[in-house]
């Protein structure tokens, strides 16, 4: 009998780290925005058979040890302990290992919140299991009471400014045809695809991290 | 009209605080407790008094900002200076957040039994959230389904 599904463990798809930078790029670099917010690494569908295949497992195991535990208590005390023994120690690896998967995963939508906002792209939601993607939510609504509660009027928006900002203005050229866009002094701009703008940093950025601008870096 | 010299600016110094700290000290004490909690394994005690301090600092200048001219060279500068305090206090207080978000139900449990606490009440409010929503998904995915000696989170193994 295999004790742990290995599959289990590539649920989660690491990205391999990007190039480090190097010394003259220190300090020196823009920082560049993420491109329409695909840098995160790739969520892989929910495992729902393998983890099902787990319980199964654990329930025959824990079946089989009752019965020994019964028969243990019957007198055949030494024959038994060891068998007990080994299936409970498999149950609790099994229990870790189902758990870290799950916890793995949150931590990964839960990141996701941090990169797309509150909505999330289909083709992830496609990867999600049903009560994930109510946890998503559930956690998007804790952390807006949250953010909410920083003292201030209108609270505190801790998913902007990611990164330290660089100037005040920043190049970005569209990506897709997005429509009109008011910004803070009342102008109203056109987004549309391939056009350039020269907009204010903190205006844009959500659209930067939404894939409808592009920060163009010379 | 008020004229943009009289934005509070960090070097003049000129606004008074509670504790008769300058606008320049307290961006330093927020500069500093930044950097301790960013480079601090664990959780270090909550600065909700000068991040409450800095917000209407900023709002304040925000204010000025809007009634001066148009155009104005300094209008800038100010809009960029406030643009990098609110990125150090959104940075302080998401560090915190990730700490918090890291080791709930460990804070959870110590919270109770240490003389000041490191969490603020917001703060606080959302760990127990947040560690009831991480329980009773853990609950519905995988506990439930396993043998009834086995569904309880050890917190032996799960606070870190």
């Amino acid at each position: 009998m295999s004790l742990i599904r290995h599959s289990l463990y590539v649920g989660v798809v690491e990205k391999p780290p990007p190039p480090p930078l190097t010394e003259e790029q220190y300090g020196e670099m823009e920082p560049k925005y993420p491109e329409g917010g695909h840098y995160l690494s790739v969520l892989r569908p929910h495992g729902d058979d393998c983890v099902r295949q787990v319980f199964e497992e654990m329930r025959a195991l824990f079946e089989q040890n009752q019965q020994d535990v019964e028969k243990a208590l019957d007198g055949a005390q030494a024959e038994m302990f060891p068998g007990i023994r080994m299936r409970h120690a498999a149950l609790e690896r099994n229990k870790r290992c189902v758990l870290a998967y799950v916890y793995n995963r949150l931590q990964k939508i839960a990141q996701m919140r941090w990169e797309f906002g509150s909505v999330l792209p289909a083709d992830i939601k496609y990867n999600l299991a049903e009560q994930e993607v109510q946890w998503f939510i559930k956690y998007t609504k804790c952390l807006a009471t949250y953010m909410r509660s920083v003292r201030a009027e209108g609270g505190l928006d801790l998913t902007q400014d990611l990164k330290p900002p660089k100037s005040l203005y920043i190049e970005v050229r569209c990506l897709m045809d997005h429509g009109e866009f008011e910004t803070q002094d009342g102008g109203v701009i056109l987004l549309k695809k391939n056009s350039q703008h020269f907009l204010l940093r903190s205006e844009c950025e959500h659209l930067i991290r939404q894939g409808v601008l592009e920060h163009s870096v010379h | 009209m008020a004229t943009v010299d009289d934005i509070p600016f960090d070097e003049n110094g000129s606004e008074e605080e509670g504790e008769a700290m300058t606008a320049a000290e307290v961006l330093g004490k927020l500069e500093e407790a930044w950097l301790n909690e960013k480079f601090a394994p664990e959780l270090l005690e909550n600065k909700s008094d000068i991040v409450e301090c800095m917000m209407s600092q900023i709002q304040e200048m925000e204010e000025n900002i809007q009634r001066a001219k148009k155009g104005d060279f300094k209008v800038s500068l100010h809009r960029m200076e406030i643009d990098r305090i609110r990125y150090i206090l959104s940075s302080y207080l998401r560090i915190r957040l990730k700490k918090i978000e890291k080791f709930t139900s460990h804070l959870l449990q110590t919270e109770a039994t240490l003389e000041d606490p490191c969490l603020s009440a917001e703060e606080l409010h959302f760990a127990k959230q947040y560690q009831s929503l991480l329980e009773s998904h853990m609950t519905n995915m995988a506990l439930k389904h396993m043998p009834p000696n086995l569904q309880k989170l050890d917190p032996k193994l799960t606070s870190k």
